[in-house]
């Protein structure tokens, strides 16, 4: 695995940035792509390997703009990756990011928030 | 549901593109890269209509005569764009004073005669001249459309009240020679009075590849009044557009080589209406249809139920949507989702899919 995934968001994809080193997991941007399943398949194996030896504290941050259901559903099973970590007995949390009035993003941050083990902070910004 | 009754109105369009609102600068770049986008045409049949779009624009821009006291309609302005067995047809409708008509009439009648040399002089002394009228435009802009359609434009004006009349102009670029079945401005005034009948903003009928539908979320986003709703509609209803769209896209079946559809925004009295229509293999409705009746009258808890069911399903293949885009409109439009299957032929049928928000 490589210690980094890097890729800069388009129209219809978000930013990723998943940096080892750095220790900063983080998605942001708009995500509506045709197939959502194929553009989150390398995101989800990365964070699987990562997670089977992870920094000792891992925070992904999650910040859309919009998104499409197709998306959810894949990063839905991104945060499964992140939580996996913590059988490893190393922290991890997800930081949820929602702007002041998006009503549509807070729910779904809501919604993984009860569907997850792993902790869910909701941050507005 | 109105997705059909246009559908086969625009029946021979292999693309159309309806516009009604308000016009500024940046609704310009988007309609050229929908434009872009979305026809088969070489490069420079799509440049040539791009500087046409452009200059459409600038007409409908610089030459509305707006109405002091009261706003127009807002849907009062329209561009229109078809495509039709090879032949494209730039359309555009304003609100001028009916004082201007006599000018205008003088100077399109003007250039209807003229051979391509004769109009090449006469934007050659236009540009000498440096004669502007008081809007900027000179003529101009008239004679470059010209010259560039090699069709002398079709105009009509028809009353609006005693002081206004909407000002109808047409283009046709003729790229494979065929003289008969030309739409007339006729045509294009019947269609105008039926989009305002029926209220709607937008209509865009053709290939909705993933690549044509980009270009209308940024057009829902930037334009249709949307800049003055709040935070949260404004997302809600680009949810409800994005998941209708990537839906005609993922079922609608491939005809002529394009995923062919139709797609409607309308908007009348703070309620926007979202259509969509697209064709459906006959065996696939039944399944479609029982997925959407299963989903009608339950309350938010049943869905978000029905939702989380979905979304920790492993055995779907989630790319091809497993109706959670369904189970998302639902839950997000306020209003409610209809449908409606109207027999076509023996294989398919036409699908209609309406939100309300």
């Amino acid at each position: 695995m490589s210690d980094s995934l890097i890729q800069e968001g388009t129209e219809e994809t978000p930013d990723v940035q998943f940096d080892r080193t750095a220790n900063v997991f983080k998605i942001s941007g708009r995500s509506y792509p045709e197939n959502a399943m194929e553009f989150y398949a390398p995101l989800i194996s990365w964070m699987e390997s990562y997670g089977e030896n992870p920094n000792p504290v891992t925070n992904l941050v999650v910040d859309l703009e919009y998104f499409n259901s197709g998306s959810v559903k894949q990063v839905f099973k991104l945060l499964y990756a992140v939580e996996d970590i913590l059988e490893t007995g190393k922290e991890a949390k997800i930081t949820w990011c929602y702007k002041k009035g998006d009503e549509l993003m807070l729910q779904k941050g809501v919604e993984f928030q009860k569907f997850l083990d792993i902790p869910v902070v909701l941050q507005e910004g | 549901m109105q997705a059909y009754q246009f559908y086969s109105k625009l029946k021979n369009d292999a693309f159309s593109l309806i516009y009604m609102g308000e016009f500024d600068d940046e609704l310009t770049g988007l309609l050229m890269r929908i434009q872009e986008t979305s026809t088969g045409e070489d490069r420079s049949m799509k440049k040539r209509m791009s500087y046409l779009i452009a200059e459409c624009f600038q007409n409908i821009i610089r030459h509305s005569d707006e109405e002091k006291d009261h706003d127009i309609d807002l849907t009062s302005k329209m561009f229109m764009m078809r495509s039709q067995r090879g032949t494209h047809y730039l359309a555009s409708s304003n609100p001028i004073e009916k004082s201007n008509i006599a000018k205008l009439s003088e100077s399109l009648e003007s250039l209807k005669n003229l051979s391509e040399e004769e109009l090449r002089k006469i934007y050659l002394e236009a540009l000498g001249n440096n004669v502007l009228s008081e809007k900027g435009g000179g003529g101009l802009g008239l004679i470059e459309m010209a010259r560039k359609t090699k069709n002398p434009p079709k105009y009509a004006f028809e009353s609006i009240n005693e002081q206004f009349a909407n000002f109808f102009f047409q283009l046709m670029l003729d790229t494979e020679g065929k003289e008969k079945d030309h739409l007339e401005i006729n045509d294009t005034i019947e269609l105008y009075e039926e989009m305002v009948n029926s209220n709607i903003v937008l209509l865009r009928k053709g290939d909705f590849s993933q690549e044509s539908i980009l270009p209308l979320f940024q057009l829902f986003e930037s334009n249709l009044q949307l800049k003055k709703e709040d935070l949260v509609f404004k997302k809600k209803s680009l949810y409800i557009l994005i998941e209708l769209l990537q839906n005609m896209n993922r079922h609608a079946e491939v005809i002529d080589g394009n995923k062919e559809g139709l797609f409607t925004i309308s908007f009348k009295n703070g309620i926007y209406i979202m259509e969509t229509g697209n064709f459906v293999k006959k065996e696939n409705a039944a399944k479609l249809k029982e997925h959407i009746d299963s989903l009608k009258g339950l309350d938010k808890k049943e869905l978000a139920k029905r939702y989380k069911e979905q979304l920790l399903d492993d055995t779907v293949r989630e790319d091809h949507g497993a109706g959670i885009g369904i189970i998302e409109m639902f839950r997000q439009s306020d209003g409610e989702i209809m449908y409606k299957f109207t027999d076509v032929n023996e294989h398919y049928s036409f699908f209609t899919l309406k939100a309300t928000l």
